[in-house]
């Protein structure tokens, strides 16, 4: 991978040795998508897998947007 | 007209969207329309412009083009593998008809940078690029990707060499690699936009412009100047350009016949 930026390099990987996403696979509305998840009901978009191709021009499915998890009884 | 995507989030109604996009085309009739206007101004204390569908697909390419590696939160990012499916969507997109792409970018992964060029460039579909602020390295040769580029009489473009920090083991065989990273940017920017080669590299070799490097640092008028890009000028000149060109395209093509 090379990088051809203008801000110098150490600014751009700052703290890169820290990160530590929980990422895990899900599959909402037939898009499978990665999300990283924001405490226990949240997570946030990071990348559509697999979506129509419509869907990746909708705003709701944008990396970055919230999604929300309800919690259920197992049993249900 | 729809945006492309960005990190900032504004939450809604649990639902959420980038905030510089437009909300997905309601699928509802007027007088529901109607009445989820009305929700928004009780529980919001706002309202939605009513949004009208547009033939043009707008894209921005903000902060640092990410690629093969997720970087660091501090960076603003545009994620490359959300905005190739957009553009496939774009080109397929029937009542797309004309792509603009807005730039404000520090540069970022050469190859998602050339990936995202490469799509422009062989869109079918009229593309308008418009550098607002800034559209540095990698940015270049996005901004130089579209039938027709724009620059802000105060942008500015960064042209230096492709450069690295660390270790370096093998020096021959390194310089020959990044010499050739530089070639396939170079090569790319003297193809799709009218700057010579021997010019392009003289700006890139150039002493005493940018600190801590070397290279120049190009402004709007200038980029005009030495041929890299079209036009200085702004979104109004974006859009009245993209218009002529998507009028142009539907003159020259009548009849749009669907594929069987």
């Amino acid at each position: 991978m090379t990088l051809y930026t203008v801000l110098p390099l150490e600014h751009v990987l700052a703290g890169v040795e820290e990160m530590d996403y929980a990422f895990e696979d899900v599959v909402i509305n037939g898009i499978s998508m990665q999300v990283e998840f924001l405490g226990a009901t949240r997570a946030r978009i990071v990348r559509l897998y697999s979506a129509d191709l419509a869907d990746y021009l909708n705003p709701r499915y944008s990396p970055g947007s919230i999604i929300r998890y309800q919690p259920v009884r197992e049993s249900d | 007209m729809r945006m492309g995507i960005l990190g900032s989030i504004q939450e809604k109604e649990g639902l959420s969207v980038p905030f510089v996009s437009e909300q997905a085309p309601p699928e509802v009739g007027p007088d529901h329309r109607r009445s989820a206007a009305t929700d928004n101004i009780q529980q919001l204390g706002q309202i939605n412009v009513p949004t009208m569908e547009s033939n043009i697909f707008c894209l921005s390419v903000i902060g640092q083009v990410e690629g093969h590696m997720i970087l660091p939160p501090q960076n603003k990012t545009t994620k490359y593998e959300h905005l190739i499916p957009q553009l496939v969507a774009a080109e397929q997109n029937p009542r797309i008809e004309g792509v603009l792409i807005i730039l404000n970018t520090v540069g970022g992964d050469v190859e998602a940078g050339l990936a995202i060029a490469e799509m422009i460039a062989s869109l079918s579909k009229p593309t308008v690029t418009l550098v607002l602020g800034g559209g540095h390295s990698i940015g270049v040769p996005i901004a130089v990707s579209a039938d027709h580029s724009i620059i802000a009489e105060s942008a500015t473009m960064t042209i230096h060499p492709i450069r690295m920090t660390g270790l370096v083991i093998s020096v021959p065989q390194t310089f020959e690699y990044l010499d050739k990273m530089q070639e396939r940017v170079n090569r790319f920017i003297v193809t799709h936009s009218r700057i010579s080669e021997e010019k392009l590299k003289e700006l890139l070799f150039k002493t005493g412009e940018v600190p801590r490097d070397i290279g120049a640092t190009v402004g709007g008028p200038d980029a005009v100047r030495y041929g890299l890009i079209h036009q200085v000028g702004g979104i109004g000149d974006a859009i009245r350009e993209l218009n002529r060109r998507m009028e142009e395209r539907r003159a020259g093509r009548p009849m749009e016949v669907p594929l069987q």
